[in-house]
Protein backbone atom coordinates (compact mmCIF):
# COMPACT_ATOMS: atom_id res chain seq x y z
CA UNK A 1 0.00 0.00 0.00
CA UNK A 2 2.98 2.05 0.58
CA UNK A 3 4.27 1.38 -3.14
CA UNK A 4 2.16 4.10 -3.98
CA UNK A 5 4.16 7.07 -2.92
CA UNK A 6 6.21 8.78 -5.53
CA UNK A 7 7.43 11.98 -3.95
CA UNK A 8 10.74 11.59 -2.86
CA UNK A 9 11.37 8.85 -4.72
CA UNK A 10 14.30 9.12 -7.52
CA UNK A 11 14.23 6.98 -10.88
CA UNK A 12 18.05 6.55 -12.10
CA UNK A 13 18.11 7.62 -15.60
CA UNK A 14 19.87 9.76 -18.51
CA UNK A 15 16.88 12.22 -19.88
CA UNK A 16 17.60 15.57 -20.20
CA UNK A 17 15.93 16.54 -17.37
CA UNK A 18 18.29 14.23 -15.49
CA UNK A 19 21.13 15.89 -17.04
CA UNK A 20 20.07 19.66 -16.23
CA UNK A 21 21.83 21.64 -13.14
CA UNK A 22 19.74 21.03 -10.20
CA UNK A 23 19.94 24.81 -9.96
CA UNK A 24 17.91 25.39 -13.25
CA UNK A 25 15.61 22.71 -12.36
CA UNK A 26 14.37 24.26 -8.91
CA UNK A 27 14.44 27.74 -10.47
CA UNK A 28 12.09 26.10 -12.90
CA UNK A 29 9.96 24.51 -10.53
CA UNK A 30 9.77 28.29 -8.45
CA UNK A 31 8.66 30.14 -11.74
CA UNK A 32 6.24 27.08 -13.08
CA UNK A 33 4.52 27.76 -9.26
CA UNK A 34 4.17 31.04 -10.40
CA UNK A 35 3.06 30.46 -13.68
CA UNK A 36 0.34 28.10 -12.80
CA UNK A 37 -1.19 30.86 -11.05
CA UNK A 38 -1.54 33.30 -14.61
CA UNK A 39 -3.73 30.59 -16.35
CA UNK A 40 -7.26 31.42 -16.22
CA UNK A 41 -8.93 30.04 -19.11
CA UNK A 42 -9.47 26.82 -20.90
CA UNK A 43 -6.57 27.72 -23.25
CA UNK A 44 -3.98 28.74 -20.97
CA UNK A 45 -4.93 25.79 -19.13
CA UNK A 46 -4.31 23.71 -22.13
CA UNK A 47 -0.83 25.30 -22.93
CA UNK A 48 0.18 24.29 -19.05
CA UNK A 49 -0.97 21.17 -19.73
CA UNK A 50 0.63 20.38 -23.16
CA UNK A 51 4.01 21.33 -21.01
CA UNK A 52 3.53 18.98 -18.10
CA UNK A 53 3.00 16.14 -20.58
CA UNK A 54 6.31 17.21 -22.22
CA UNK A 55 8.31 17.75 -19.44
CA UNK A 56 7.07 14.09 -18.13
CA UNK A 57 8.05 12.99 -21.76
CA UNK A 58 11.49 14.38 -21.34
CA UNK A 59 11.91 12.69 -18.29
CA UNK A 60 11.17 9.42 -19.66
CA UNK A 61 9.35 8.65 -16.53
CA UNK A 62 6.75 6.40 -17.59
CA UNK A 63 2.94 8.26 -17.93
CA UNK A 64 1.60 4.89 -15.58
CA UNK A 65 4.23 5.23 -12.90
CA UNK A 66 3.39 9.22 -12.82
CA UNK A 67 -0.64 8.43 -12.84
CA UNK A 68 -0.08 6.06 -9.78
CA UNK A 69 2.19 8.52 -8.05
CA UNK A 70 -0.97 11.04 -8.29
CA UNK A 71 -3.04 8.51 -6.96
CA UNK A 72 -2.88 9.54 -3.14
CA UNK A 73 -4.02 13.35 -4.05
CA UNK A 74 -7.32 11.98 -6.04
CA UNK A 75 -9.06 13.02 -2.57
CA UNK A 76 -7.71 16.13 -2.66
CA UNK A 77 -8.38 16.88 -6.30
CA UNK A 78 -12.14 15.61 -5.70
CA UNK A 79 -12.40 17.61 -2.72
CA UNK A 80 -11.62 20.50 -4.31
CA UNK A 81 -13.45 19.88 -6.95
CA UNK A 82 -17.00 19.80 -5.02
CA UNK A 83 -16.39 22.11 -3.15
CA UNK A 84 -16.09 24.61 -5.88
CA UNK A 85 -19.33 23.28 -7.53
CA UNK A 86 -21.19 23.64 -4.63
CA UNK A 87 -19.45 27.07 -3.63
CA UNK A 88 -19.25 29.12 -6.84
CA UNK A 89 -22.58 30.81 -7.96
CA UNK A 90 -21.58 32.21 -11.20
CA UNK A 91 -22.26 32.07 -14.67
CA UNK A 92 -25.56 29.98 -15.61
CA UNK A 93 -27.24 27.15 -13.94
CA UNK A 94 -26.50 23.43 -15.63
CA UNK A 95 -28.29 21.47 -13.48
CA UNK A 96 -30.79 22.03 -11.07
CA UNK A 97 -32.05 19.54 -8.09
CA UNK A 98 -33.78 22.36 -6.39
CA UNK A 99 -32.41 22.23 -3.09
CA UNK A 100 -28.67 22.27 -4.99
CA UNK A 101 -27.77 24.46 -8.18
CA UNK A 102 -25.05 23.76 -10.00
CA UNK A 103 -23.42 26.72 -12.28
CA UNK A 104 -21.22 26.47 -15.26
CA UNK A 105 -19.06 28.41 -13.42
CA UNK A 106 -18.59 26.62 -10.28
CA UNK A 107 -18.06 23.72 -12.40
CA UNK A 108 -14.99 25.75 -14.65
CA UNK A 109 -14.17 26.92 -11.36
CA UNK A 110 -13.63 23.59 -9.87
CA UNK A 111 -11.87 22.08 -13.06
CA UNK A 112 -9.55 24.73 -13.42
CA UNK A 113 -8.17 24.43 -9.66
CA UNK A 114 -8.09 20.78 -9.85
CA UNK A 115 -5.84 21.04 -12.86
CA UNK A 116 -3.69 23.74 -10.87
CA UNK A 117 -3.35 21.44 -8.44
CA UNK A 118 -2.47 18.30 -10.70
CA UNK A 119 0.32 20.30 -12.63
CA UNK A 120 1.84 21.11 -9.53
CA UNK A 121 2.28 17.79 -8.26
CA UNK A 122 3.44 16.45 -11.52
CA UNK A 123 6.00 19.09 -12.20
CA UNK A 124 7.58 19.10 -8.39
CA UNK A 125 6.95 15.39 -8.62
CA UNK A 126 9.91 15.45 -11.52
CA UNK A 127 11.84 17.55 -9.60
CA UNK A 128 12.50 14.18 -7.00
CA UNK A 129 11.93 11.94 -9.96
CA UNK A 130 14.94 12.73 -11.79
CA UNK A 131 17.33 15.02 -9.33
CA UNK A 132 19.37 13.29 -6.38
CA UNK A 133 18.30 14.11 -3.07
CA UNK A 134 22.08 15.37 -2.98
CA UNK A 135 21.56 17.47 -5.94
CA UNK A 136 18.78 18.89 -5.07
CA UNK A 137 20.25 20.10 -1.94
CA UNK A 138 23.87 21.24 -3.40
CA UNK A 139 21.84 23.25 -5.38
CA UNK A 140 19.49 24.62 -2.65
CA UNK A 141 22.77 25.52 -0.99
CA UNK A 142 23.54 26.82 -4.11
CA UNK A 143 21.09 29.03 -4.52
CA UNK A 144 20.35 30.54 -0.57
CA UNK A 145 24.22 31.04 -0.03
CA UNK A 146 23.79 34.96 -0.72
CA UNK A 147 21.29 34.53 2.98
CA UNK A 148 24.40 33.38 4.76
CA UNK A 149 25.18 37.18 4.83
CA UNK A 150 22.17 37.52 7.17
CA UNK A 151 23.19 34.99 9.26
CA UNK A 152 20.97 32.65 7.91
CA UNK A 153 22.28 28.90 8.52
CA UNK A 154 21.75 27.58 5.25
CA UNK A 155 24.16 25.03 5.25
CA UNK A 156 22.72 23.42 8.24
CA UNK A 157 19.28 23.83 6.32
CA UNK A 158 20.83 22.17 3.54
CA UNK A 159 21.57 19.34 5.36
CA UNK A 160 18.93 18.77 7.54
CA UNK A 161 17.17 18.81 3.96
CA UNK A 162 19.13 16.07 2.65
CA UNK A 163 18.95 14.58 5.85
CA UNK A 164 15.26 14.33 5.69
CA UNK A 165 15.48 13.33 1.55
CA UNK A 166 17.81 10.04 2.43
CA UNK A 167 15.65 9.19 4.88
CA UNK A 168 12.19 9.13 3.24
CA UNK A 169 12.49 5.60 1.77
CA UNK A 170 14.24 4.13 5.08
CA UNK A 171 11.03 5.39 6.97
CA UNK A 172 8.92 3.97 4.62
CA UNK A 173 10.39 0.72 4.83
CA UNK A 174 10.45 1.02 8.46
CA UNK A 175 7.19 1.58 8.48
CA UNK A 176 5.76 -1.56 5.99
CA UNK A 177 8.43 -3.64 8.26
CA UNK A 178 6.77 -2.82 11.64
CA UNK A 179 3.85 -2.82 10.21
CA UNK A 180 4.21 -6.64 8.71
CA UNK A 181 5.42 -7.51 11.82
CA UNK A 182 2.00 -6.53 14.17
CA UNK A 183 -0.02 -7.81 11.34
CA UNK A 184 1.34 -11.03 11.24
CA UNK A 185 0.57 -10.73 15.59
CA UNK A 186 -3.14 -9.93 13.91
CA UNK A 187 -3.39 -6.33 13.83
CA UNK A 188 -4.95 -4.66 11.57
CA UNK A 189 -5.01 -1.17 10.12
CA UNK A 190 -7.00 -0.96 6.90
CA UNK A 191 -10.60 -2.36 8.36
CA UNK A 192 -12.90 -1.29 11.27
CA UNK A 193 -14.36 1.54 13.00
CA UNK A 194 -12.49 4.85 12.70
CA UNK A 195 -12.10 4.62 16.36
CA UNK A 196 -10.22 1.41 16.70
CA UNK A 197 -8.02 2.28 13.75
CA UNK A 198 -6.73 5.27 15.37
CA UNK A 199 -5.67 2.63 18.34
CA UNK A 200 -4.31 -0.02 15.69
CA UNK A 201 -1.52 2.86 14.50
CA UNK A 202 0.05 2.61 18.14
CA UNK A 203 1.83 -0.62 17.28
CA UNK A 204 3.13 0.88 14.21
CA UNK A 205 3.91 4.85 15.97
CA UNK A 206 5.81 3.92 19.27
CA UNK A 207 8.50 1.84 17.63
CA UNK A 208 8.85 3.85 14.61
CA UNK A 209 9.61 6.83 16.56
CA UNK A 210 12.10 4.90 18.97
CA UNK A 211 13.85 3.67 15.56
CA UNK A 212 14.14 7.10 14.37
CA UNK A 213 15.48 8.51 17.54
CA UNK A 214 18.11 5.90 17.78
CA UNK A 215 19.00 6.47 14.00
CA UNK A 216 19.45 10.08 14.70
CA UNK A 217 21.74 9.41 17.14
CA UNK A 218 23.71 6.43 15.10
CA UNK A 219 23.84 9.64 12.14
CA UNK A 220 25.07 12.73 14.51
CA UNK A 221 27.70 9.63 16.13
CA UNK A 222 29.11 8.73 12.65
CA UNK A 223 29.24 12.19 11.46
CA UNK A 224 31.23 13.11 14.54
CA UNK A 225 33.75 9.76 13.82
CA UNK A 226 34.29 11.42 10.14
CA UNK A 227 35.35 14.78 11.49
CA UNK A 228 32.19 16.36 10.25
CA UNK A 229 32.14 19.97 11.71
CA UNK A 230 30.06 22.24 9.67
CA UNK A 231 29.88 24.10 6.51
CA UNK A 232 32.78 26.58 6.93
CA UNK A 233 35.71 25.90 4.59
CA UNK A 234 33.88 22.88 3.26
CA UNK A 235 34.88 21.74 -0.13
CA UNK A 236 32.82 19.67 -2.46
CA UNK A 237 33.14 16.30 -4.11
CA UNK A 238 31.15 17.32 -7.25
CA UNK A 239 31.16 20.56 -8.76
CA UNK A 240 27.76 21.66 -10.05
CA UNK A 241 27.88 22.58 -13.74
CA UNK A 242 25.77 25.64 -14.89
CA UNK A 243 25.31 24.78 -19.12
CA UNK A 244 23.62 26.21 -21.86
CA UNK A 245 20.52 23.63 -22.13
CA UNK A 246 20.30 25.10 -18.16
CA UNK A 247 19.52 28.70 -19.46
CA UNK A 248 17.57 28.09 -21.98
CA UNK A 249 15.14 25.94 -19.93
CA UNK A 250 14.78 28.68 -18.08
CA UNK A 251 14.56 30.49 -20.99
CA UNK A 252 11.50 28.53 -22.16
CA UNK A 253 9.56 28.81 -19.14
CA UNK A 254 9.85 32.72 -19.47
CA UNK A 255 8.21 32.74 -22.97
CA UNK A 256 5.66 30.15 -21.44
CA UNK A 257 5.38 32.79 -18.60
CA UNK A 258 4.57 35.34 -21.79
CA UNK A 259 2.37 33.53 -23.79
CA UNK A 260 -0.10 33.19 -20.44
CA UNK A 261 0.35 36.75 -19.96
CA UNK A 262 -0.91 37.31 -22.97
CA UNK A 263 -3.72 34.88 -23.61
CA UNK A 264 -5.19 34.86 -19.91
CA UNK A 265 -8.15 36.41 -19.79
CA UNK A 266 -8.08 40.05 -18.89
CA UNK A 267 -10.76 42.08 -16.43
CA UNK B 1 -0.06 -28.95 9.24
CA UNK B 2 0.93 -29.29 5.84
CA UNK B 3 2.14 -26.59 4.11
CA UNK B 4 1.82 -27.46 0.14
CA UNK B 5 3.04 -24.52 -2.48
CA UNK B 6 2.75 -24.94 -6.20
CA UNK B 7 3.90 -22.62 -8.74
CA UNK B 8 3.96 -19.66 -6.65
CA UNK B 9 5.60 -16.74 -8.23
CA UNK B 10 5.94 -12.88 -6.59
CA UNK B 11 6.59 -9.98 -8.62
CA UNK B 12 7.15 -6.65 -6.33
CA UNK B 13 6.24 -2.99 -7.10
CA UNK B 14 4.98 -4.48 -10.27
CA UNK B 15 3.74 -1.67 -12.99
CA UNK B 16 6.36 0.05 -11.79
CA UNK B 17 9.95 1.58 -13.00
CA UNK B 18 11.18 -0.60 -10.31
CA UNK B 19 9.64 -4.36 -11.11
CA UNK B 20 11.74 -7.09 -9.87
CA UNK B 21 10.88 -11.07 -9.78
CA UNK B 22 11.72 -11.67 -6.21
CA UNK B 23 10.21 -15.30 -6.92
CA UNK B 24 9.92 -17.57 -9.89
CA UNK B 25 7.95 -20.03 -9.59
CA UNK B 26 8.66 -22.15 -6.47
CA UNK B 27 6.90 -25.37 -5.63
CA UNK B 28 7.07 -27.16 -2.06
CA UNK B 29 5.64 -29.46 -0.36
CA UNK B 30 6.47 -29.05 3.82
CA UNK B 31 4.47 -32.10 5.90
CA UNK B 32 3.46 -31.26 9.12
CA UNK B 33 6.15 -31.19 12.02
CA UNK B 34 9.12 -30.79 9.39
CA UNK B 35 11.96 -28.70 10.68
CA UNK B 36 12.92 -27.07 7.62
CA UNK B 37 15.69 -24.70 7.53
CA UNK B 38 15.99 -22.14 4.11
CA UNK B 39 18.90 -21.28 3.38
CA UNK B 40 20.31 -18.77 0.32
CA UNK B 41 22.08 -15.92 -0.52
CA UNK B 42 20.78 -12.90 -0.01
CA UNK B 43 18.48 -11.67 -2.15
CA UNK B 44 17.48 -15.48 -2.94
CA UNK B 45 13.79 -14.63 -1.96
CA UNK B 46 14.15 -16.21 1.07
CA UNK B 47 12.09 -13.42 3.42
CA UNK B 48 9.60 -13.25 0.22
CA UNK B 49 8.76 -16.51 0.45
CA UNK B 50 7.74 -17.01 3.92
CA UNK B 51 5.66 -13.96 4.18
CA UNK B 52 4.07 -15.35 1.14
CA UNK B 53 2.86 -18.44 4.03
CA UNK B 54 0.77 -15.90 6.62
CA UNK B 55 -0.58 -13.75 3.96
CA UNK B 56 1.39 -10.62 4.06
CA UNK B 57 2.27 -11.15 0.75
CA UNK B 58 -0.11 -12.07 -1.50
CA UNK B 59 1.19 -14.95 -4.74
CA UNK B 60 1.23 -12.79 -8.18
CA UNK B 61 0.38 -16.36 -9.58
CA UNK B 62 0.47 -19.96 -7.84
CA UNK B 63 -1.04 -21.12 -4.64
CA UNK B 64 -0.11 -21.88 -0.92
CA UNK B 65 -2.11 -24.22 1.03
CA UNK B 66 -1.76 -24.32 4.63
CA UNK B 67 -3.88 -26.90 6.44
CA UNK B 68 -7.12 -26.74 4.66
CA UNK B 69 -6.72 -22.54 3.80
CA UNK B 70 -5.80 -21.92 0.34
CA UNK B 71 -4.30 -18.31 -0.41
CA UNK B 72 -4.31 -17.66 -4.66
CA UNK B 73 -3.51 -15.07 -6.60
CA UNK B 74 -6.02 -12.72 -6.00
CA UNK B 75 -7.80 -14.40 -3.22
CA UNK B 76 -10.11 -13.10 -0.36
CA UNK B 77 -9.17 -11.19 2.27
CA UNK B 78 -11.03 -12.98 5.24
CA UNK B 79 -8.93 -16.21 5.67
CA UNK B 80 -5.61 -13.81 6.27
CA UNK B 81 -6.32 -13.59 9.88
CA UNK B 82 -6.96 -17.68 10.35
CA UNK B 83 -3.70 -17.71 8.22
CA UNK B 84 -2.32 -15.26 10.58
CA UNK B 85 -3.50 -17.50 13.88
CA UNK B 86 -1.85 -20.68 12.45
CA UNK B 87 1.73 -18.92 11.17
CA UNK B 88 3.37 -16.93 13.64
CA UNK B 89 6.17 -15.55 12.35
CA UNK B 90 9.66 -14.40 14.24
CA UNK B 91 11.05 -11.51 12.46
CA UNK B 92 14.56 -10.34 12.10
CA UNK B 93 15.27 -8.10 15.00
CA UNK B 94 11.70 -8.58 16.32
CA UNK B 95 12.43 -6.40 19.51
CA UNK B 96 11.80 -3.71 16.89
CA UNK B 97 7.94 -4.35 17.13
CA UNK B 98 8.00 -4.05 20.87
CA UNK B 99 5.40 -1.28 21.75
CA UNK B 100 3.58 -1.24 24.28
CA UNK B 101 3.96 -0.04 27.96
CA UNK B 102 4.91 -3.07 29.78
CA UNK B 103 6.21 -6.60 28.56
CA UNK B 104 3.47 -8.24 29.63
CA UNK B 105 0.36 -6.12 27.51
CA UNK B 106 3.36 -6.53 24.85
CA UNK B 107 3.10 -10.04 25.07
CA UNK B 108 -0.50 -10.12 25.44
CA UNK B 109 -1.09 -7.77 22.17
CA UNK B 110 -1.04 -11.02 19.65
CA UNK B 111 -3.06 -13.38 21.59
CA UNK B 112 -5.86 -10.74 22.14
CA UNK B 113 -5.80 -9.59 18.89
CA UNK B 114 -6.75 -13.27 17.85
CA UNK B 115 -10.01 -12.75 20.41
CA UNK B 116 -8.20 -14.69 23.29
CA UNK B 117 -9.93 -13.33 26.06
CA UNK B 118 -7.65 -11.00 29.15
CA UNK B 119 -7.49 -13.51 31.40
CA UNK B 120 -6.22 -16.80 28.61
CA UNK B 121 -4.03 -13.89 27.42
CA UNK B 122 -2.02 -12.93 30.91
CA UNK B 123 -1.40 -16.97 31.08
CA UNK B 124 0.05 -16.99 28.22
CA UNK B 125 2.53 -13.95 28.54
CA UNK B 126 3.27 -15.53 32.29
CA UNK B 127 3.73 -19.32 30.77
CA UNK B 128 5.38 -17.64 27.28
CA UNK B 129 8.12 -15.71 29.07
CA UNK B 130 9.23 -18.46 31.39
CA UNK B 131 9.93 -20.63 28.67
CA UNK B 132 11.99 -17.86 26.74
CA UNK B 133 13.49 -17.88 29.84
CA UNK B 134 13.18 -14.77 31.78
CA UNK B 135 12.40 -14.40 35.17
CA UNK B 136 8.26 -13.42 35.52
CA UNK B 137 9.39 -9.81 36.99
CA UNK B 138 10.20 -8.28 33.60
CA UNK B 139 6.51 -8.94 33.02
CA UNK B 140 5.90 -5.57 34.65
CA UNK B 141 8.63 -3.62 33.54
CA UNK B 142 8.65 -1.44 30.25
CA UNK B 143 10.42 -3.38 27.37
CA UNK B 144 12.24 -0.32 26.45
CA UNK B 145 14.10 -0.83 29.85
CA UNK B 146 15.27 -4.24 29.11
CA UNK B 147 18.84 -5.50 27.27
CA UNK B 148 19.10 -6.40 23.67
CA UNK B 149 18.91 -9.61 24.33
CA UNK B 150 15.53 -9.71 26.30
CA UNK B 151 14.04 -7.41 24.57
CA UNK B 152 14.49 -10.20 21.14
CA UNK B 153 13.50 -12.88 24.03
CA UNK B 154 9.80 -10.83 24.88
CA UNK B 155 9.00 -10.28 21.27
CA UNK B 156 10.10 -13.85 20.74
CA UNK B 157 8.08 -14.81 23.44
CA UNK B 158 5.28 -12.06 21.77
CA UNK B 159 4.65 -14.42 18.90
CA UNK B 160 4.76 -17.74 21.24
CA UNK B 161 1.62 -16.62 22.73
CA UNK B 162 -0.07 -16.95 19.59
CA UNK B 163 0.13 -20.47 19.63
CA UNK B 164 0.66 -21.02 16.45
CA UNK B 165 0.78 -24.18 14.59
CA UNK B 166 3.05 -22.90 12.49
CA UNK B 167 6.80 -20.86 13.01
CA UNK B 168 8.62 -19.47 11.24
CA UNK B 169 12.23 -17.67 12.29
CA UNK B 170 13.69 -15.22 9.80
CA UNK B 171 17.27 -15.81 11.51
CA UNK B 172 16.34 -15.42 14.88
CA UNK B 173 19.87 -15.06 16.38
CA UNK B 174 21.20 -12.41 14.14
CA UNK B 175 23.33 -10.03 16.15
CA UNK B 176 23.09 -12.12 19.53
CA UNK B 177 26.25 -13.84 21.12
CA UNK B 178 27.30 -17.61 20.56
CA UNK B 179 25.34 -18.50 24.11
CA UNK B 180 22.74 -16.87 23.32
CA UNK B 181 22.52 -17.89 19.89
CA UNK B 182 22.70 -21.16 21.21
CA UNK B 183 19.52 -20.77 23.78
CA UNK B 184 17.29 -19.41 21.37
CA UNK B 185 18.54 -22.21 18.81
CA UNK B 186 17.45 -24.75 21.51
CA UNK B 187 14.69 -23.07 22.71
CA UNK B 188 13.00 -23.57 18.91
CA UNK B 189 14.02 -26.47 18.92
CA UNK B 190 12.99 -28.09 21.86
CA UNK B 191 9.62 -26.34 21.14
CA UNK B 192 9.11 -27.93 17.67
CA UNK B 193 9.59 -31.05 19.53
CA UNK B 194 7.29 -30.63 22.21
CA UNK B 195 4.25 -28.92 20.50
CA UNK B 196 4.17 -31.00 17.60
CA UNK B 197 4.74 -27.95 15.66
CA UNK B 198 6.45 -27.10 12.31
CA UNK B 199 8.80 -25.00 12.15
CA UNK B 200 10.36 -23.12 9.26
CA UNK B 201 13.95 -21.47 9.58
CA UNK B 202 15.69 -18.90 7.66
CA UNK B 203 19.48 -18.35 8.05
CA UNK B 204 22.87 -17.74 7.29
CA UNK B 205 24.54 -20.16 9.39
CA UNK B 206 24.91 -23.59 7.56
CA UNK B 207 25.72 -24.60 10.90
CA UNK B 208 22.82 -24.01 12.44
CA UNK B 209 21.04 -24.97 9.52
CA UNK B 210 22.93 -28.73 9.82
CA UNK B 211 22.06 -28.81 13.15
CA UNK B 212 18.51 -28.02 14.20
CA UNK B 213 16.66 -28.51 10.80
CA UNK B 214 15.69 -32.13 9.18
CA UNK B 215 15.46 -30.91 6.09
CA UNK B 216 16.97 -27.96 4.23
CA UNK B 217 15.69 -25.64 1.45
CA UNK B 218 18.35 -24.00 -0.67
CA UNK B 219 17.17 -20.78 -2.78
CA UNK B 220 19.00 -19.27 -5.42
CA UNK B 221 17.35 -16.13 -7.42
CA UNK B 222 13.96 -16.35 -6.49
CA UNK B 223 13.71 -20.23 -7.06
CA UNK B 224 14.32 -23.73 -5.49
CA UNK B 225 18.06 -24.85 -5.96
CA UNK B 226 18.39 -27.88 -3.39
CA UNK B 227 16.41 -29.70 -1.42
CA UNK B 228 17.13 -32.35 1.10
CA UNK B 229 18.29 -33.72 4.71
CA UNK B 230 21.35 -31.82 6.19
CA UNK B 231 23.43 -34.79 5.26
CA UNK B 232 22.27 -34.79 1.39
CA UNK B 233 22.41 -31.04 1.38
CA UNK B 234 25.96 -30.84 2.38
CA UNK B 235 27.21 -33.37 0.56
CA UNK B 236 26.84 -31.40 -2.35
CA UNK B 237 29.63 -28.55 -1.68
CA UNK B 238 30.19 -27.75 -4.85
CA UNK B 239 26.72 -27.10 -6.25
CA UNK B 240 26.31 -24.95 -2.53
CA UNK B 241 29.82 -23.21 -3.15
CA UNK B 242 28.65 -22.17 -7.05
CA UNK B 243 25.93 -19.99 -5.17
CA UNK B 244 27.85 -18.61 -2.47
CA UNK B 245 26.96 -21.17 0.17
CA UNK B 246 29.33 -23.50 1.82
CA UNK B 247 29.11 -26.95 3.96
CA UNK B 248 28.98 -26.32 7.48
CA UNK B 249 32.82 -26.25 9.46
CA UNK B 250 32.42 -29.36 11.09
CA UNK B 251 32.24 -30.70 7.67
CA UNK B 252 34.73 -28.66 6.21
CA UNK B 253 37.17 -29.96 9.25
CA UNK B 254 36.26 -33.09 8.00
CA UNK B 255 36.93 -32.85 4.56
CA UNK B 256 40.14 -31.74 5.02
CA UNK B 257 41.37 -34.32 7.81
CA UNK B 258 40.23 -37.07 4.59
CA UNK B 259 42.31 -35.24 2.59
CA UNK B 260 45.72 -35.47 4.65
CA UNK B 261 44.90 -39.09 5.67
CA UNK B 262 43.23 -40.60 2.31
CA UNK B 263 40.57 -42.32 4.53
CA UNK B 264 36.62 -41.44 3.62
CA UNK B 265 34.68 -40.36 6.65
CA UNK B 266 31.23 -39.93 7.25
CA UNK B 267 30.33 -36.46 6.33
CA UNK B 268 26.63 -36.25 8.13
CA UNK B 269 28.45 -35.20 11.55
CA UNK B 270 27.37 -31.68 12.36
CA UNK B 271 28.22 -31.38 15.99
CA UNK B 272 31.83 -30.74 17.68
CA UNK B 273 31.12 -33.86 19.34
CA UNK B 274 30.19 -35.94 16.53
CA UNK B 275 33.02 -34.39 14.24
CA UNK B 276 35.57 -35.41 17.12
CA UNK B 277 33.90 -38.79 17.75
CA UNK B 278 33.93 -39.54 13.87
CA UNK B 279 38.02 -38.80 13.59
CA UNK B 280 39.14 -40.70 16.80
CA UNK B 281 37.09 -43.87 14.78
CA UNK B 282 40.37 -43.04 12.83
CA UNK B 283 42.31 -43.07 15.60
CA UNK B 284 40.69 -46.01 17.27
CA UNK B 285 41.75 -48.15 14.76
CA UNK B 286 45.13 -47.56 16.97
CA UNK B 287 43.79 -47.47 20.04
CA UNK B 288 44.32 -44.15 21.01
CA UNK B 289 41.62 -41.48 22.08
CA UNK B 290 41.98 -37.62 21.67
Amino acid sequence: MLDNVIIGQYIPGTSVLHKMDPRAKLLGIFVFIFVVFLANNWLTYGILGVFAVAAILLSQVSLRYMYKGLKPIFFIVIFTFVLHILMTKQGEVVYDLGWLKIYNGGVKQGVFISLRLVYLVLVTSLLTLTTTPIDITDGLEYLLAPFKKIKLPVHEFALMMSISLRFIPTLLQETEKIMKAQMARGAEFTAGPIKERVKAFVPLLVPLFISSFKRAEDLALAMEARGYRGGEGRTRLRVLHWRFRDTGALLLLVILAAVLVVLRTHG
Amino acid sequence: MDIKISGLTHRYKAGTPFERLALHDVSLSIPSGTFLAVIGHTGSGKSTLIQHLNGLLKPSEGTIKVGDLTIAAGGKKKQLKALRKRVGIVFQYPEHQLFDETVEKDVMFGPMNFGQSEEAARAAAHEMIKLVGLPVEVLQKSPFDLSGGQMRRVAIAGVLAMEPDVLILDEPTAGLDPRGRKEIMDLFRTLHDQRNMTTILVTHSMEDAAYYADRILVMEKGSTYLEGTPAEIFAKREELQAVGLDVPETVQFLLRWQGKTGKPAEMSSFTIEDTAKAISADFGKGGSTC
